[in-house]
């Protein structure tokens, strides 16, 4: 390689370490870079010179490369190579090809520092019109060495001090914009965590805080560094750059804020980090913080209360248990607004409003001379509760997804052990509804048991010469053989007896039915015998099982069995015991259900045949309806096995709540199957005209008898019963609310 | 000293220059034996890809040039198969060779004297669609002239053109039989994609007699065949130089081996290897062969990574064919351009290693991604294993009160700012929630209506780099409300009077309570809602009755409600609102039982207070029939009050029948005005009563 060549020791040199070096440096640099002409002809210096001012700089500088690889003992060529470089250099752009411009005042800065290297005696002086292009300043009348090496030196200061200068700008420059490259990318990464804004607010945490903080940090270092910048280039102005930025709000979460900016554009734009981090702080400080502190305080309340609750037999309706104030979910909901705090702070505040009504003195055992219907509407106004509490407890169970627990992690964390605490907290709170409903209901359970003993205990009402028992004598009863008058049914008025209906024994097991009115102190104020007409005895004879009573008087059911048929009589009494009509009904069953519309003055009353002896069961049911005459206006059969219960005008229909065995209702089958010969409850709407609608079978996994059934309004019945026929009142009770559909509102199995 | 220091510095920088170059000078050229390539004796020009299984060569059939290209299957060549979707795209009879391959290999690059040429061979490219190459494309004239341009190369980036230009006469004699001399060009494609002026390369590489370059993996190295100027007749050799700053290339290096009578030409560099052409004239006939030799140490491409990734659409996980613009993070500088494949989505970035980029990913109508790759330090950052693109946005926008923060029932639009019939209808995901999917590459304005709100909207802008497929946005809509006045006085002095005012949004979880401090002369004034319906209850200081009213302001556009409130006096008679019945019942409906518990607290806010509650009927049916009706209706009310805590004692049914008609019983309406239930006051007990 021709390049390679080691040019002669100078005989000038006077620092022989620094020279060896460089004329290493010489050979290899030369080397290194593409230089012109080595295979052509040699050059004449005066050309050189004459070519290199109008030559562009980069050609200029192959040229004296040329030229110094022919010589390279000249000292002007160094001197002219390195001011060529210079004049490169000042032409490159400083910070888009710093690197570039490095190695050019490298160069620059090689070369002038080879000029004394090479520099001889006098040199400078004898070769003075090489200089001639360089503004060096003769001290005397013309320029020697020292003045060629005094401007040597400044051109020295001038590359280093450009090249100090210009690395110090570009570096600054570029930490301001690694500092904004940094910004970005921590945004990037926030904007990556979180679906939107109100996300990122509510699970803000220490980590991200850290977070915000460096981005924070990353953006104020940058702006700060960018001034530095500035205030480096106003006092070094290079390649004309004088940037500008303007800063631009984040408004759109994950749509701005996201980009890098070009730093060397003489304006540029940049996201406005700090602004978006202390707005987004001022807001995390003065509404998320408190916000979670409000959360952590209202939970408390509810645990407070609750406590107070449970350790209170009584609560006065009019005393105040706090929860939370309207607006407290206006805060929550403005950055929460399908918020699980929400939901189990609405669950709470139901099941606080449940447990203060199942404390409310109407639960208390009362006696049984309290209204039933008081005690029936306590008892519905606690149902409707414990199913709002159900209801808003399985809003608040849907509700349980990891990105809302996210939102208020820290509470649901140590209030409630995160995800899997809130499931058990869902199956508790479930099982706690279910218990402390069934725990209130045994009240009521005592109080049927209370009214049954009441009843028992109200004994006989006196006639003259004769007594009446107050509460039916069953046939297999020991009393039943003791008395004469067999009492089959009472009936109250405001809780107190009223009406007696039943049969009185006749000699030859013969009976005659009879209605006796009660008055104060259990007094008989007349008995009447009733019966068919014409005092026909039937076979078996007539007894009067079932009447209704009220204060105008009342209506009874006359019943006998001849020729293997029952036979049926309506009578209607007034409430002096006078007989307003004596109606034949042609129903050959056996009467199991009588009512009376005291307005309408029309009666409603089922019969069925008795399908297992000894029992209240019957199948081949005939509903009919009487008007006020008791003519029959229609009758209904319902192909049912079990028994009837209650029979509750709505509006314009009839529900008949029957409890089944089995039945097939216009081809509607059903049995009850669990356990075989269990039993179900069926509610059959009819026609105000006696039409079969439909039926509709109360949901229950288990044995479902119903033993009452009470009207809320129009718009609920209550249906109580229990698992097993005909039910001990020691039993669990079957609590069930449904709508005049037939559809279940509430249960508590 | 100045002059002493200075020059010390200047000499700190030479000798690290010394160090970190003597390396190349030390070692030797290691040359290894050539292998030939293929069973190929008329090859006039040949590229090969970067993986080195697959070659493109140009053969001279009947005095015309022609592409074909073959494949490495099983360690054998498949049988040379001609492009002709190049060979004959203008028809036949066209002078085709020169063949050269980007890195990825879907560009190849050769000369051609089609029609559209600017004169002679100029340069073309056709890119590969499938395994198919496309119609060629005239580089256009930046690059061709009327002179023949041949042999191009292209760097990796595609943003840098090498190729040879015809020259004129040269200083010294070529051996014969070879072929002919040219000069050596370079090309770069400006940030709009079009080729800048061809500029030749430095003329210690064009020493008179060049033939073709390639430009190597890393884009700096070229690999050219040249005749030395003074060693000429040893004929054409290969050369190596590199381009160490911008516009400063090393001393070409000769890296063949001299061979008396042996031409070497068109040198490409592929892993390690340097594939060239052997040509050989026997008879006046010339024949070509392709040979690979080692690469020597000291003729190395700088070392560069090559990172892999795919590229894929987000919405059916099928590639896509993008564009990756590989950046210097601190001057945006590009530097260069790739693509992903269009079959695979796969991509290659092949980068200098000790540098950190930027690549940004675009494709027209897809969203914009943007990865940093940083081989500056020993643990390098690569590029993602996938990246995916997406055409469509998911907004999910949650339209809610802006009061009450419950989901709102609304209509929700995106709706184009610039192309008006561009609208996209939102899908209700959940109650409140909906989606909308829109295109990218436009600004929308999201609208949504709800009955009785205020419309809101906001502007959603999908123009620029869209990064993120999911946004979600919250659009609370504001009530559209209005002043209502609530009057409260004595019925009978018609004096303002102070009462606890409740008004509840039927519609909605609303509530809003005014205490008696609140109400100033007997009024207060509430913003309510439009469109919704009201409940006022309006409760008396001790002495007064209560009022209740509904109020629908979907039906009724009213201002102001008055509420006279009656002084609780003996026969005082007060209307109960609401209180309904079955037909020909006096089963209680359920609506009536707000009323009945305002009467249960009013009872107990006056505990002494004896009341009557009375029922009437109107005619339909008979006096007997009402009576009894009414009876029972009153009855039903007394016993709901009984069973809400009302002392019995203080309680009186009384059924009236039809005979205190309110009005004549001549309309349906009056009819209805006539069937009421009634609070009568009977006495008003003293305390010790």
């Amino acid at each position: 390689m021709p390049n390679n060549a080691i040019p002669q020791k100078s005989t000038h040199m006077k620092n022989t370490v620094i020279f060896s070096i460089t004329r290493r440096a010489t050979a290899i640099l030369s080397g290194l870079i593409i230089t012109a002409g080595v295979f052509a002809q040699d050059l004449k210096y005066d050309d050189v010179y004459s070519q290199i001012k109008p030559l562009p700089p980069i050609n200029a500088y192959a040229l004296l490369l040329k030229y110094q690889q022919q010589d390279p003992h000249f000292a002007n060529t160094y001197m002219q190579l390195g001011n060529t470089c210079e004049t490169v250099f000042k032409n490159i752009d400083p910070l888009r090809e710093f690197e570039y411009l490095n190695y050019w005042v490298s160069n620059a800065v090689l070369y002038y520092g080879l000029f004394p290297v090479y520099l001889q005696k006098g040199e400078v002086r004898s070769n003075r019109e090489f200089y001639a292009n360089l503004p060096i300043a003769a001290a005397g009348k013309k320029i020697e060495n020292e003045d060629a090496l005094a401007y040597l030196n400044q051109r020295l200061d001038y590359c280093k001090n450009y090249r100090d200068t210009t690395q110090l700008i570009f570096e600054t420059l570029q930490k301001s914009k690694d500092h904004y490259n940094n910004s970005v990318r921590i945004f990037n990464e926030i904007n990556q965590r979180f679906d939107n804004i109100n996300e990122a607010l509510l699970q803000t945490d220490p980590a991200y805080l850290t977070q915000l903080n460096s981005l924070k940090s990353e953006y104020g270092q940058c702006i700060e560094t960018f001034a530095n910048y500035k205030e480096l280039i106003n006092r070094f102005p290079i390649g004309k750059y004088n940037q500008t930025y303007k800063v631009k709000p984040i408004e759109t979460f994950r749509l701005e804020g996201l980009t890098n900016s070009d730093f060397l554009k003489d304006t540029f734009e940049l996201w406005d980090y700090n602004q978006w981090v202390t707005a987004y702080l001022d807001t995390y400080n003065k509404e998320i913080v408190p916000l979670r502190q409000e959360v952590v305080k209202i939970n408390k309340t509810f645990i407070d209360n609750k406590r107070k609750i449970s350790a209170t037999s009584t609560i006065n309706p009019e005393d105040k248990y706090s929860s939370f104030d309207e607006f407290f979910l206006f805060r929550l909901g403005k950055y929460d607004n399908n918020s699980l705090v929400r939901e189990l702070f609405g669950y709470l505040d139901s099941r606080q409003n449940y447990l203060i009504t199942g404390k409310l003195e109407q639960n208390a055992t009362d006696s049984s001379t309290a209204a039933m219907s008081r005690k029936i509407r306590y008892y519905n106004r606690l149902a409707v509760q414990a199913k709002q509490a159900t209801e808003k407890l399985s809003v608040f169970q849907k509700a349980i997804t990891p990105v809302k627990i996210k939102r208020f992690n820290e509470f649901f964390t140590q209030q409630y052990q995160g995800e899997t605490g809130l499931t058990s907290f869902y199956s508790q709170e479930t099982d706690f509804l279910n218990v402390s409903f069934n725990e209130s209901l045994k009240n009521l359970s005592n109080y049927f048991a209370s009214e049954i003993i009441y009843r028992k205990s109200l004994g006989n009402a006196s006639g003259k010469g004769f007594s009446i028992s107050l509460f039916p004598i069953e046939e297999s009863s020991p009393e039943h053989s003791k008395q004469t008058y067999i009492t089959q049914q009472v009936s109250f008025l405001q809780g107190q007896p009223n009406f007696v209906s039943g049969y009185i024994k006749r000699s030859g097991n013969q009976t005659m039915a009879f209605v006796a009115k009660i008055g104060k102190d259990k007094k008989v104020e007349w008995l009447r015998e009733v019966g068919a007409k014409g005092k026909e005895l039937l076979l078996g004879g007539d007894k009067a099982p079932l009447h209704y009573g009220s204060e105008n008087g009342c209506v009874v059911l006359v019943s006998g069995f001849l020729d293997g048929r029952s036979r049926n009589t309506l009578v209607r009494l007034d409430n002096k015991g006078k007989e307003l009509y004596a109606s034949k009904i042609a129903i050959e069953l056996f009467p199991v259900y009588l009512n009376f519309d005291e307005i309408s003055q029309n009666s409603i009353l089922a019969f069925g045949r008795n399908y297992t002896d000894n029992s209240k069961l019957y199948n081949n049911y005939v509903i009919c309806s009487t008007d006020s005459l008791g003519t029959i206006q229609w009758q209904t059969p319902i192909d049912l096995n079990g028994q009837l219960v209650e029979i509750v005008k709505s509006s314009d229909k009839y529900l008949a709540f029957m409890n089944y065995q089995s039945y097939n209702i216009n081809n509607d089958r059903k049995s009850s199957t669990t356990p075989s010969n269990g039993w179900g409850h069926v509610v059959v709407e009819l026609s105000e005209r006696g039409n079969i609608e439909k039926s509709t079978a109360i949901p229950s996994t288990t044995n479902l008898f119903v033993n009452r059934v009470f009207p809320i309004s129009n718009a609920e019945f209550n249906l109580i019963g229990f698992e097993n026929q005909p039910g001990e009142l020691s039993e669990k009770l079957k609590y069930i609310l449904i709508n005049p559909n037939g559809e279940l509102l509430f249960k508590n199995y | 000293m100045q002059y002493s220091l200075t020059s010390r510095l200047a000499l700190k920088t030479v000798l690290l220059t010394i160090v970190l170059f003597h390396g190349i000078f030390a070692s030797r050229l290691t040359a290894s034996t050539p292998e030939k390539i293929g069973p190929w004796d008329n090859v006039t020009g040949f590229a090969i890809s970067s993986n080195e299984n697959y070659i493109v060569l140009s053969i001279t059939i009947i005095g015309k040039n022609q592409l074909f290209e073959s494949s490495l299957q099983n360690g054998q060549w498949t049988e040379l198969k001609a492009i002709d979707a190049i060979n004959t795209n203008h028809g036949d009879g066209f002078d085709i060779s020169g063949p050269s391959l980007s890195f990825d290999g879907k560009l190849l690059l050769f000369q051609a004297d089609f029609p559209d040429s600017k004169g002679g061979l100029d340069i073309y490219c056709s890119e590969k669609e499938g395994n198919t190459w496309g119609s060629p494309n005239n580089l256009g004239s930046s690059v061709n002239t009327a002179a023949n341009e041949m042999y191009p190369s292209i760097t990796p980036g595609l943003d840098r053109l090498f190729f040879s230009r015809d020259k004129g006469e040269i200083e010294f004699k070529k051996p014969k039989d070879t072929p002919n001399c040219q000069m050596l060009f370079s090309s770069v494609k400006d940030p709009k994609g079009q080729w800048g002026s061809a500029i030749p390369l430095h003329e210690q590489i064009n020493r008179d007699c060049e033939h073709a370059c390639k430009v190597a993996i890393d884009g700096r190295s070229l690999y050219f065949s040249s005749v030395d100027p003074v060693t000429y007749k040893e004929g054409y050799n290969i050369y190596f130089t590199q381009e160490i700053l911008k516009d400063n290339w090393l001393i070409p290096k000769k890296i063949s081996e001299v061979v008396p009578d042996e031409t070497k030409i068109l040198p490409q560099f592929v892993n390690g290897n340097i594939y060239y052409l052997k040509r050989t004239v026997i008879k006046k006939q010339p024949f070509g062969s392709i040979f690979k030799i080692a690469a020597p140490e000291n003729a190395l491409p700088f070392k560069v990574i090559t990172t892999k990734g795919k590229i894929l659409s987000q919405a059916d996980k099928k590639p896509l064919e993008a564009e990756l613009t590989v950046f210097d993070p601190t001057t945006l500088k590009i530097l260069g351009v790739f693509k992903s494949d269009k079959t695979s989505g796969e991509y290659e970035l092949p980068l200098l290693d000790g540098k950190n980029y930027i690549v940004d990913i675009r494709k027209q109508g897809y969203s914009f991604a943007s990865f940093q790759l940083d081989y500056r330090q020993e643990e390098k950052v690569l590029s993602p294993e996938k990246t995916e693109l997406f055409q469509n946005i998911e907004l999910v926008l949650s339209v809610y009160d802006n009061e009450i923060f419950r989901p709102l029932e609304a209509e929700v639009l995106a709706e184009s700012t610039t192309d008006k019939g561009k609208k996209f209808e939102g899908k209700m995901i959940s109650p409140g929630s909906f989606s909308f999917t829109i295109p990218m590459g436009e600004a929308y304005k999201i609208t949504a209506k709800a009955n009785w709100f205020d419309e809101n909207t906001f502007e959603f802008n999908l123009n620029g780099d869209i990064v993120f497929s999911k946004f979600e946005r919250f659009l609370p809509l504001s009530p559209r409300k209005k002043p209502f006045e609530i009057k409260i006085s004595d019925k009978d002095t018609e004096e303002g009077l102070v009462a606890e005012v409740m008004i509840t949004n039927l519609n909605r979880e609303e509530t809003i309570f005014f205490s008696a401090q609140d109400v100033k002369d007997g009024k207060i004034t509430a913003m309510l809602r439009e469109g919704d319906q009201y409940e006022f209850t309006i409760r008396g200081a001790q002495g007064y009755s209560f009022h209740n009213q509904v109020v629908d302001f979907a039906k009724e556009d009213t201002r102001s409600l008055n509420a006279e409130l009656v002084s609780l006096k003996a026969q005082t008679s007060i209307r109960l609102n609401n209180i309904n019945f079955g037909s020909n019942s006096a089963e209680l409906s359920a609506e009536s039982f707000p009323e009945l518990n305002r009467v249960v607290q009013l009872i107990k806010d006056n505990p002494n207070i004896v009341i009557e509650i009375a029922a009437h009927t109107d005619n339909v049916g008979s006096p007997s029939y009402n009576l009894i009706l009414s009876e029972k209706r009153a009855q039903s009310v007394v016993n709901y009050l009984l069973d809400n805590a009302v002392s019995t004692e203080r309680l009186v049914a009384k059924g009236y029948g039809l005979r205190k008609p309110m009005v004549p019983n001549t309309s349906d309406e009056n009819k209805a005005l006539n069937r009421r239930v009634e609070f009568n006051i009977l006495d008003i007990l003293s305390d010790a009563q």
